[in-house]
C-alpha cells in the first residue's frame, strides 16, 4: 500500500528532494552498522523519533511502521539476549528500529511519483546501458499493483473457503499466479495502447 | 466523407483455436457513434486490438487515418489518434494516482511534466471530475475508474474513441453521466456494449458481430426477423 502511505505536508522533510533522501538513508544505514555503543544508538533512535515530530507524522503512524517487524525484532532480541548480552540485544534491536523508522520516514514524506522520478533521474547517467524509462515504469507498476495482487489473493481465499476448502498454499497460489499473469498481459497491452513506444521489446508486435 | 477507420476482409485466429474473425468489413466516419454487439467471445475486443495494432490480422487490410497500417511502426500514430478504453479499468489504470495515470499518455507523446499536468486539469474539468486528481487509482469506485480511463485516453487528443464495454461495473447514475459525456464529445467512436438502453442513447449506427462477420441488425422490412441477418459490407 505504498502509494497510500504518503502524508500531505509542507515541512522541511517534505520539501527535500527524493534523491537526497535516498542518499541520506544509504549513509545513515551504513553509519548505523559501525556504531557499537548503546548510548550513541539510543541517541540516534531519539533523533529519528524527533524527526517524525518535525515532519508532522503522528506517533500512531510512527508506531505502525514498526508493527510488521515487531515479531522479528522480538526474536532477534531473545536470541541475542541468551547468546550474548542484554546490552548487545538492545543495541541490535535499536539499530534495526532506527533503520526501519528512517526508511519509513522517507516513504511517509515523499510522493510515489516524486520517488520514481528521483530514481529515474538518478539512473539517467546509465541510460546507455539501462532502459531508464522502463526501470522507472516497472517500479511504478510494482507499487501500483501490490494492493491489487493482495486483493486477488483475498478473493481466491474467500472463494475457496466458500467451497469448504481450508488454507492450502498451492490451491491459493495457482489461481493467483494465473490471474496475475493474465492481468500482466492485459496491462502491457494497455501501456502500448497509450503510446509507450521507446524502442519496444514486444516480439509478437514486431513480426 | 473519408473513413477514419476502415477494415477490409479482416480474418483473425488465435494460435491453435478456430478462426474468430472471418472477413470483417468495417468503416467509421467522422462524427459517427457506432455500437458493436455480439455474444461473448465473438471477437469484438479482438477487433479493437487489431485496429490499434496490438494484434495483426492473418488476412485482410487495416486502413486508419488515411493510410494502410501493416507493421508495428505504422500503428504508433494510430494509437495516438485512436484512444482505446479497455474492458477492465483495472488493466488500464496502471499508475499509482489518477493524475499520473492521465499524464502517462501525454508524456509518452513528448509533453513536459508541466504540459502534461495542464492537460490532466483540462480533461478532468471536461468530465467534471477534478476532485479525483490526487486520488489513488485502485481505491476509486467502478464508475470513477471508468471515467478516469476515459480521461486518460482523452488526454492524448484522439480523433477516434474505441470503448470496450464502458458500462461494466458502472451503476445507473454513472451510466447516465457517461451517456451525457459521450454525447458531448466531438470524437467519432466505436462502442462495444451489451446494454441495449445504453446503445440506444448513444448510437448513430449499430452492427452485430456474429460468426466472425459484421451484420446490420436492423430489420429490412416490417415483418423481418433479426436473428438471421444478411452479411453486409459496411
Amino acid at each position: 500500500m505504498l502509494s497510500g502511505l504518503y502524508i500531505e505536508g509542507t515541512t522541511f522533510f517534505h520539501r527535500i528532494g527524493p534523491g537526497k533522501k535516498i542518499l541520506s538513508l544509504v549513509l545513515i544505514g551504513t553509519g548505523l552498522f559501525f556504531i557499537r555503543d548503546l548510548t550513541i544508538i539510543a541517541g540516534c533512535f531519539a533523533v529519528i523519533v524527533s524527526l517524525y515530530f518535525t515532519a508532522g507524522v503522528p506517533a500512531k503512524i510512527m508506531l505502525r511502521q514498526l508493527r510488521p517487524a515487531a515479531i522479528l525484532l522480538v526474536i532477534i532480541f531473545i536470541v541475542q539476549y541468551f547468546s550474548n548480552s542484554l546490552e548487545l540485544a538492545t543495541l541490535i534491536v535499536l539499530r534495526f528500529a532506527c533503520l526501519i523508522l528512517a526508511a519509513s520516514l522517507i516513504t511517509l514524506t515523499t510522493r510515489t511519483s516524486d520517488m520514481v522520478e528521483g530514481i529515474e533521474r538518478g539512473l539517467k547517467p546509465l541510460h546507455k546501458i539501462l532502459p531508464v524509462e522502463r526501470v522507472s515504469l516497472t517500479i511504478s507498476l510494482c507499487i501500483r499493483f501490490i494492493p491489487t495482487i493482495q486483493a486477488i489473493t483475498e478473493e481466491v481465499k474467500e472463494a475457496q473457503y466458500a467451497r469448504g476448502l481450508s488454507t492450502n498454499i498451492f490451491a491459493i497460489a495457482v489461481p493467483v499466479i494465473i490471474r496475475t499473469l493474465k492481468m500482466a498481459d492485459e496491462i502491457s497491452e494497455a501501456i502500448y495502447a497509450r503510446s509507450f513506444e521507446t524502442e519496444p521489446y514486444h516480439p509478437d508486435l514486431d513480426k | 466523407m473519408p473513413s477514419l477507420i476502415n477494415l477490409k476482409d479482416v480474418h483473425f485466429a488465435y494460435p491453435s483455436r478456430p478462426s474468430v474473425l472471418n472477413g470483417v468489413d468495417l468503416s467509421l466516419s467522422a462524427g459517427e457513434r457506432l455500437c458493436l454487439t455480439g455474444s461473448n467471445g465473438a471477437g469484438k475486443s479482438t477487433l479493437f486490438q487489431i485496429i490499434v495494432g496490438l494484434l495483426h490480422p492473418t488476412q485482410g487490410d487495416v486502413f486508419a487515418f488515411g493510410q494502410s497500417r501493416k507493421v508495428e511502426k505504422d500503428f504508433h500514430e494510430v494509437r495516438r489518434l485512436a484512444g482505446l478504453v479497455f474492458q477492465d479499468p483495472d488493466d488500464q489504470l496502471f499508475c499509482p494516482t489518477v493524475a499520473e495515470d492521465i499524464a502517462f499518455g501525454p508524456m509518452n507523446l513528448g509533453k513536459s511534466k508541466e504540459e502534461a499536468m495542464a492537460i490532466v486539469d483540462t480533461v478532468l474539468q471536461q468530465i467534471n471530475m477534478t476532485k479525483l486528481k490526487d486520488r489513488i487509482t485502485h481505491k476509486l469506485s467502478g464508475g470513477e475508474k471508468r471515467l478516469v480511463t476515459l480521461a486518460a485516453v482523452l488526454a492524448m487528443g484522439p480523433e477516434v474513441l474505441l470503448l470496450d464495454e464502458p458500462t461494466n461495473a458502472v451503476d445507473e447514475a454513472g451510466t447516465e453521466r457517461l451517456v451525457e459525456i459521450l454525447n458531448e464529445l466531438p470524437q467519432a467512436m466505436i462502442v462495444i456494449s451489451h446494454d441495449p438502453h445504453f446503445r440506444q442513447k448513444i448510437a448513430t449506427r449499430s452492427l452485430r458481430l456474429q460468426d466472425g462477420k459484421l451484420f446490420d441488425p436492423t430489420p429490412k422490412c416490417d415483418h423481418a426477423q433479426t436473428d438471421m441477418p444478411e452479411a453486409i459490407a459496411v
